[in-house]
Order: structure tokens, then C-alpha cells, then sequence
């Protein structure tokens, strides 16, 4: 370990952030800009008669109006990945156009962009279009869409499925073991519907300079790369190379901001169409409608158990809502980042899952915070705290008669599971005794008894995770029917004073990427951090990179960088070895210096690198230059987990919850910067009380969005926060060189479970089984009536 | 959603029958209608300014009365739209004439789609409800300003 790596360094990004000097892409103008805005659909399905769009093209300052009929990207937005039906046959694959023709599906969706000299021009024209529509019945519930009869999202694709698609052991097999099980936890519930909620909007700028004929696309984006691929080779057919993409800051993502949009491919084609640099920012009102989704899975889960609680079986169906078109990584999350995790912390033997996929007449559905793997973890831990009470065991007890035993992938093999991955390392029940230690279980069990004879309600609720990250191998997931491969690209350039420039091909949007690389690289070199700078975020200067989501950018995108360093110490080495005379062998390199091992011989780095760009003594047969690119393909996910616990009381007389503590004990292998890795817990346990307290999207029968602004779609606010309480175990990743594992989601992930445990665990004496997310006061006060009335409806 | 009330207005029930089907009179009493102009029979052209919390803009859009019961009953269907969304409202409309006048009670149901559905819902119950009352209170003035 050097000075920078395990230190909280401060981050170097966070002078700009706060002293408002971010440069985001509404912050851009450009000389001759001109705006756009969308006329969208009011309607979730709906047949478009006619559009009138004289008045608006004669309105005040328009340059342009455009309609699906201007032929505007043909080939539509694609999807990145396939999931084929369990019997083989294709998914089911609708065109998005990038405005609609024909027909409308949601409501939101684009039906005609303006282009005029101001916003407010383009959007008092876009009043001015005239949109004649026959409305038609729309359907919302995933489940209710695959009903005979239920309204058709696609007409050709006739009974709403983009496919059915299973993981797991057979499942008569699985069906026999919960038949012949000592006891059969069983829930049904829904995973709510959430919106991401960045905070900055998304905003894009296309600028085509016909001089060069040639485009550049300034976007607030995930993944610059994977956005100028898919823009030019799919969705507008435009060549690469004429392509420059630039993403600033970006202020959050939580997976809307990797998609490729609509409004994205249009303002490009715009900006060629009518000569101007064009800009479009979404409003919050467009946030809600068009930025994807997240959740929306209806589930009927079992899981089995033996007498001594062993579980012997897990079955999971679902019905997964894709929304009405399939956005870029949809069909993965419900299927390859959600069946996979099935096996959990736990050995058991025979697992099922079995996912059905529709389309609704609602937002496209895709990765959010944490992305299939939540709602695992909320099955898997929701089912094994029901069944531990249920049987009258112990939460703690019953997790330590399954966890899998420790190992460190090393010494003692990965775990194969039943579901198709093979778990890196780990020290389950390390994880759990550190927490409970944390908590003082015993202690708390005894205060519980005694609040309930004062007639209060506190409860505990635990949530022991696992995760995939460092998205991910690219054979393995090529086989899984990705489209792209998940590589990173890390540039290290030494400059010839010394300084050190880092490209990176993932992208920070608010997880700290120029200090935790910077770190790396300094420690690994030797230098100050104040001589290191990252760059991310721009196509030209980036060679390429498939940028930031699935906790990826340290595991994968870090190793990158790790491998360019190495190159860079091992020329480094040889120019120093001409320099001192001697063999490289016989160098030893620490502190920013090379020294002949034994003697006061040294030659430090910026010598070296002056050198090497000076070289008028160098080696024979070395070129110049000191700059090494190199793409790292991760050899398997990473597996971070860890154990979470939430002390709730609950006020029985109205339903509301409290979150009295909150204590979360992760594994994320090692840790580059404490202070960031703790950012990133309080922040994904904070987006996990979201769902599980107070938010959820939500759709009338008509499928209009009832939840389209912040009157009505509840975020959590200061007060519904507790202290968070971190700690962390350290298992390394054996197969990546920082032996990191990503901590993105993890808070994300594990924390809807332990709340809602918690909140069950209260309420159970009065007979309270399982409560709906998100549990709002109405709903758990409901949930205690109901209880109290013997079951029947309040 | 649902919407239902009532009002009391002081005159004969076949006064108010007549005021409910003169369309300047009630252009003049419902609170927001800017324009209600007869296209043929019982059909209408109507336009309304509204400004309601978030909710404004012109909505433009078309009346119909059906189903009419002389003095008794008759259907109100309106379908209106602005760049907000679009509304429509079916509902009926009863007269019962009583010892101190006419009681007038609606029942009916109000569809939203768009921006009205995702900001307005919420208020609208609350709207109806302000705008009935003012429509009843306007609608007593004009009779009494006429028949006083």
C-alpha cells in the first residue's frame, strides 16, 4: 500500500460541485442554437388519424417541425440484448421509431419535435400542432397484459410477451422438492414501479459542422462510446468516425442515463436537417414519462424447507413489465441480472425461475440502481425471514444453517451455483456475526420485548446480499445474448515533465472516478495525486470504453488502468537500467524512483520520462514515449455481498414507520477510498427506503401517469433518513489485480428487504405477514386492520 | 374519477330548465367558458380559459346534451382538449322542483389524460366542486337580476 490507496482522499471533483462550477450539457450554448421541443402523446394507446402542423410552422421562430412521416432514423432505436424464449424461440423484437408512426404506446412517447430560435418559441409552437388521435384500450399490469383478450401493445406480436424465459433445475424437480418439504414459505407481492429521479435532467446538444461533415453530440450519458455505436451504427446509420461524443458532468444516472434515446438520435438528425446546433433538456415532467423505469416485476414466489430449516427448493415466477417498447439493456435485467442471483448467500440445492416478459402501454422498463438484483434479494430475504417465523426459528440461526461456507477463490474453489454463475469469494457469515456485533441482537431482542408491553412496536429486519458486478466477461455474456462486449479501456500518457494524463473509458456521474483512478495511479507510480489527472467522457480523447453502470468502474475500468501503469513501470524500467548502466533486473522501483537494488544509484520517474521523449541516450531499438493503452476483459463478475439490519418502530394507531437505526456491514473486496465506498452505501440504502417506504410509480387503468410529478411521487427527504451506520469485511476479488469488487448498488440492493423485514417483524404479533411496497402509513395501518379483522378487507 | 353535487336555486324549475339550455347565458355563468357557440341541434363548440394551480391553458372542445327529459333530466358529454391533455365529461343532470325552488344535482364521470391526468387529478374534485358553486350562485343572480 502506498499514500492514496485505503485513504479517504478528498475528492478532487467535489471544488467544482459545490462551488457550482460543474459544466453540464444545459450549460452549453452554442453560437446559433436553436431549441427543441416534443409533442407527445396523452394517450397510452391510441391510433394517430392526422397531424396538423401549418400553424405551428407558421408560429413565431420556427426553423423546422417534424413529424414520423420525415423518415427520421428508419431503422429505429435498438435493443443490446437478447433473451430468447425457454423454447428457443427469438425474443420478440418491436421497432422504435424515433417518433412515432401510426400509433402511439404510451403516453410520452414522441409524436412530432419543434426546432425554433428559443424554447419558449418551440414550445408555444409545439402547442400549435395539432394531433387528431382515436383513443384505444390500453393495459398497464404485466400480468393483466398476457390475459386472453388483453389489448394488444404490438399487433404483431400476439399475445404481449417479448418472451418467457427460464433459469435453474428442472423445474418438475424443483416442483417435487417443495411437495415433499417439512414446510413451504410462499409469498405475492409486486415490486414496485420506480422512476430514477437524476437530478439533472437528461439534456443533449448535436452540433453538425458541414465543413467536416461532421457531428458532435454533447450528452449527459452513462456511456459515451456505447452511445456514439449504437447512434451511428443502428439507429441513424451514420459513420463512427463522424460521430464525436462529449459528456461533461454528469449530475446521476442510476442506470437511466446508459440508454439509448429517442431524443438523443433526434436532435442529431435535427442539427444535420436544419443546419444549427440544436438543444433539447428535458423538464421533470419529461423525466417522469420518457427516462426508463425501473422494477415492475409481479412475482409468486415459494421456497421450501427441511425441518432443521434447510432450504431445499426456491421457484420464482414472474411477470416482468418490459413497458411498450424494449429499451437498450431491458430484457437482461429481469432474466440475466435477476434469475442468476437466485442462489443467493444460501446452498441451496434445486432453484427455478421462471420470468414472463410483456409489453404494456407504459415507459419502457430498464436497469435501475441495482437492476434485477434487488428484487432477488428482496425475494430471497423476504422468503427466508417469513419462513424462519413461520417455523418459529431464528432469522440469524436460520441463515447460518444455509449460508455456503467461506472461500477465497484461491486456496478454496468459486462457487458453482444452481442458476449459472460461479461466486468469486466470500465469507458470508463473517459478514453477518460483524453486523451482529454491531447491533447488539440479543440486547435489541430484549428492548422489543419490553416496548411491546408498553404497546410500542419495534422490529428488527435483516438483508444478507450478494451481487454480480464488474459488469462483465464478454464470452460469458455474448453467450447470455448480449450485443456488445463489456470490456474497459484504460490510456495512461505520460507527459514529458512527468505528469501523468488517464484515460478512461467508464464515466463518472457523481461516484468520484478522477480521485479513486488517480489514487491507483499515483500510488502505483509513486508521484503526487496532484500529478495524475483522469479524463472520461469524451470519444476523441478516449480511445473507447463501454463507460459506467453495473458497478463496473473500478473492477473493470480501474483494472484497465492498473494493466497501462504496468507497461509504463516495465519501459519505464528499461530506459532507467540504460540510464544507470545496469541490468533491469537489477532495479528496484518505489517512491517515484528507480534504484540499483543495494547501492544509492537511482533515477527518478520524471527523469525517465523526459527521457523518453528526449531520447538522446536510450536504449537501442526502444521507441519513444512513455503512453500505454490497454483493454482489460474482466476473466468473471465480481461478487460483492455483505449483511444489513433495520430497526424500525412502528406507530400501530397510523401506519407510519420509523427507521430507528440502520446498520450495514459490506463486503466490496478491497477499498480504494473508504470515504467514497461509504458515500455510495448511504447513498444506495437511502434509494432503497425510497422503495421500500415511498415511492411507486403509478398508472390509472387508462394508463395515464398519476405519479408525474413530485406532488405525487414521493422521494426520501432528510427525515426519513436515519444515521447510517457502515462497516465492511474485506474478501478480496482473486481475479482482478486490485482485488475489488464495486459498491455501486450494494445499498440498493439489500435494504428494501431488511426494512420491510423489520416492519414485519413488528407488526407479526398482530398477525401482519407481508405488506405491499412501498409501505406507505395508509398501507400499513391497512395491513394491522386487516390483520386484526381475522384477514377480512378494511 | 367520479364527480357528483348539488345546488339550490331560488326560481321555478322551468326557469332554470330554460337558463341551462341558453348557451349565452350559460357562457355568461360557468366560471372559465370564454366561447359556447351552437353548431347545429344540441351540439356545441366551446373554449375555455383555465388557470388552476398548475393546470392552464385554453381548452377547446365540444358539448353535447342528450338523453333530455323536459324539466326532469338530460346528458352533458364534453370532450375538451389543450396541450395540457385532454378531458371528457359525461355527466347527468337532474332538476327536482321543491317547496323553496329547484334543486339541481349532477352525477357524473370526468376521464384526463396528458399532463392534466399526471398534475391535475388531485385537483379536480376540489375544482368541481368551486366551480359548481359558483355556477349556482351565478346562475341565482342572473334569474333574480331577470325576474326580481
Amino acid at each position: 500500500m502506498g499514500k492514496y490507496i485505503g485513504k479517504s482522499v478528498y475528492r478532487v471533483e467535489d471544488d467544482r460541485f459545490v462551488t457550482g462550477k460543474g459544466k453540464y450539457t444545459d450549460d452549453i450554448v452554442l453560437p446559433g442554437m436553436v431549441y427543441v421541443a416534443f409533442v407527445r402523446s396523452p394517450y397510452a394507446h391510441a391510433r394517430i388519424l392526422s397531424i396538423d402542423t401549418s400553424q405551428a410552422r407558421a408560429a413565431e421562430g420556427v426553423v423546422g417541425v417534424f413529424t414520423g412521416e420525415d423518415e427520421c432514423g428508419q431503422y429505429g432505436v435498438p435493443c443490446g440484448w437478447q433473451v430468447n424464449f425457454k423454447n428457443g424461440e427469438t425474443m420478440r423484437e418491436p421497432k422504435q421509431p424515433l417518433l412515432a408512426v401510426g400509433k402511439v404506446r404510451f403516453v410520452g412517447e414522441p409524436v412530432a419535435v419543434v426546432v425554433a430560435e428559443s424554447m419558449a418559441q418551440a414550445r408555444d409552437a409545439a402547442e400549435l400542432v395539432q394531433v387528431d388521435y382515436e383513443e384505444l384500450p390500453a393495459v398497464v399490469d404485466p400480468k393483466a397484459a398476457m390475459e386472453p383478450g388483453a389489448p394488444l401493445v404490438h399487433d404483431e406480436f400476439p399475445d404481449n410477451a417479448a418472451f418467457d424465459w427460464c433459469l435453474g433445475n428442472d423445474r418438475a424437480e424443483v416442483e417435487a422438492a417443495l411437495a415433499n418439504a417439512h414446510h413451504v414459505t410462499e409469498l405475492r407481492y409486486r415490486q414496485n414501479r420506480l422512476a430514477p429521479n437524476a437530478i439533472e435532467p437528461r439534456s443533449y446538444i448535436a452540433d453538425y459542422n458541414a465543413v467536416e461533415d461532421k457531428w458532435t453530440l454533447y450528452t449527459a450519458t452513462q456511456n459515451p462510446h456505447l452511445i456514439r455505436l449504437l447512434l451511428c451504427a443502428f439507429t441513424l446509420g451514420i459513420p463512427e468516425h463522424k460521430v464525436h461524443v462529449v459528456s461533461y458532468d454528469v449530475g446521476g444516472g442510476f442506470g437511466s442515463k446508459i440508454f439509448h434515446y429517442r431524443e438523443e438520435a433526434l436532435v442529431t438528425w435535427l442539427s444535420k436537417q436544419v443546419g444549427r446546433p440544436v438543444k433539447w433538456t428535458a423538464d421533470r415532467s419529461e423525466a417522469f414519462l420518457m427516462d426508463c423505469h425501473g422494477r415492475d416485476h409481479v412475482v409468486h414466489a415459494r421456497m421450501g424447507f427441511d425441518a432443521e430449516g434447510k432450504i431445499v427448493a426456491v421457484l420464482a415466477d414472474e411477470y416482468c413489465n418490459m413497458g411498450a417498447y424494449l429499451s437498450t439493456f431491458a430484457p437482461a435485467i429481469p432474466t440475466y441480472l435477476h434469475g442468476t442471483l437466485f442462489q443467493g448467500l444460501y446452498t441451496t440445492p434445486l432453484i427455478h425461475v421462471n420470468v414472463i416478459a410483456p409489453f404494456t402501454h407504459t415507459t419502457p422498463v430498464d436497469a435501475l440502481r441495482g437492476a434485477g438484483r434487488p428484487e432477488a434479494t428482496y425475494l430471497l430475504e423476504r422468503l427466508i425471514e417469513t419462513g424462519a417465523r413461520e417455523m418459529g426459528m431464528d432469522p440469524v440461526e436460520i441463515r447460518k444453517k444455509n449460508f455456503i461456507p467461506p472461500f477465497d477463490g484461491v486456496e478454496t474453489p468459486g462457487y458453482q451455483t444452481q442458476v449459472a454463475l460461479q461466486y468469486d469469494s466470500g465469507n458470508y457469515e463473517g459478514a453477518l456475526n460483524k453486523l451482529l456485533s454491531i447491533v447488539d441482537y440479543e440486547e435489541f431482542r430484549a428492548q422489543q420485548e419490553a416496548a411491546r408491553k408498553e404497546g410500542r412496536y419495534l422490529g428488527i429486519g435483516f438483508s444478507t446480499y450478494i451481487e454480480a458486478c464488474g459488469i462483465a466477461p464478454s464470452a460469458v455474456v455474448g453467450a447470455l445474448g448480449a450485443r456488445a462486449g463489456l470490456y474497459e479501456v484504460g490510456h495512461v500518457r505520460v507527459q514529458p515533465t512527468g505528469k501523468v494524463s488517464v484515460y478512461t473509458g467508464s464515466h463518472s456521474h457523481g461516484q468520484g472516478h478522477e480521485t479513486t483512478f488517480a489514487q491507483i495511479v499515483a500510488d502505483m507510480l509513486g508521484i503526487s495525486i496532484d500529478d495524475v489527472e483522469v479524463v472520461h467522457g469524451d470519444t476523441e480523447k478516449v480511445a473507447f470504453g463501454m463507460g459506467t453502470y453495473g458497478s463496473r468502474s473500478l473492477a473493470v475500468g480501474g483494472s484497465a488502468i492498473v494493466k497501462s501503469v504496468e507497461k509504463i513501470l516495465e519501459k519505464g524500467a528499461r530506459i532507467a537500467a540504460h540510464k544507470l548502466e545496469c541490468a533491469v533486473e537489477d532495479l528496484e522501483y518505489s517512491e517515484g524512483k528507480w534504484t540499483v537494488k543495494g547501492t544509492d544509484r537511482s533515477v527518478s520517474f520524471g527523469e525517465v520520462a523526459l527521457t523518453a521523449y528526449v531520447p538522446h541516450v536510450y536504449p537501442q531499438g526502444e521507441e519513444p514515449g512513455l503512453d500505454f493503452s490497454s483493454f482489460y476483459d474482466p476473466v468473471n463478475f465480481t461478487y460483492p455481498f455483505g449483511a444489513h439490519a433495520a430497526i424500525v418502530e412502528v406507530d400501530v394507531e397510523t401506519g407510519k414507520v420509523q427507521i430507528l437505526r440502520y446498520v450495514a456491514v459490506d463486503d466490496v473486496g478491497n477499498v480504494i477510498n473508504p470515504m467514497i465506498v461509504d458515500g455510495q452505501v448511504h447513498g444506495g440504502v437511502v434509494h432503497g427506503i425510497g422503495q421500500a417506504l415511498l415511492e411507486e410509480v403509478v398508472y390509472d387503468s387508462d394508463g395515464q401517469l398519476l405519479t408525474g410529478s413530485y406532488m405525487d411521487y414521493t422521494m426520501p427527504r432528510a427525515d426519513d433518513v436515519p444515521f447510517i451506520e457502515t462497516d465492511r469485511t474485506t474478501t478480496p476479488c482473486p481475479h482482478n489485480p486490485l482485488g475489488v469488487k464495486g459498491v455501486g448498488e450494494a445499498g440498493t440492493i439489500a435494504s428494501p428487504a431488511a426494512i420491510v423485514n423489520a416492519v414485519v417483524d413488528a407488526l407479526w404479533p398482530l398477525g401482519v405477514r407481508d405488506i405491499q411496497m412501498p409501505l406507505t402509513p395508509l398501507r400499513v395501518w391497512q395491513a394491522i386492520q386487516k390483520a386484526s379483522n381475522g384477514g377480512s378487507q378494511v | 374519477m367520479k364527480l357528483r353535487g348539488e345546488g339550490l336555486v331560488q326560481a321555478p324549475v322551468e326557469r332554470v330548465w330554460q337558463y341551462l339550455h341558453d348557451p349565452a347565458v350559460l357562457k355568461e355563468i360557468t366560471p372559465f367558458v370564454t366561447r359556447l357557440d351552437r353548431v347545429e341541434g344540441n351540439t356545441y363548440t366551446s373554449e375555455s380559459e383555465v388557470k388552476v394551480g398548475p393546470i392552464r391553458g385554453t381548452f377547446r372542445g365540444k358539448l353535447r346534451i342528450e338523453d333530455i327529459e323536459p324539466l326532469k333530466e338530460f346528458a352533458v358529454i364534453l370532450e375538451q382538449g389543450s396541450t395540457m391533455g385532454q378531458s371528457s365529461v359525461e355527466m347527468r343532470i337532474r332538476l327536482q322542483e321543491e317547496e323553496e325552488g329547484t334543486r339541481i344535482e349532477y352525477e357524473g364521470d370526468a376521464r384526463m389524460s396528458g399532463l392534466l391526468a399526471r398534475m391535475g387529478q388531485r385537483l379536480i374534485g376540489s375544482t368541481v366542486k368551486k366551480v359548481a358553486g359558483e355556477f349556482f350562485t351565478n346562475l341565482q343572480h342572473r334569474l333574480q337580476e331577470d325576474w326580481a
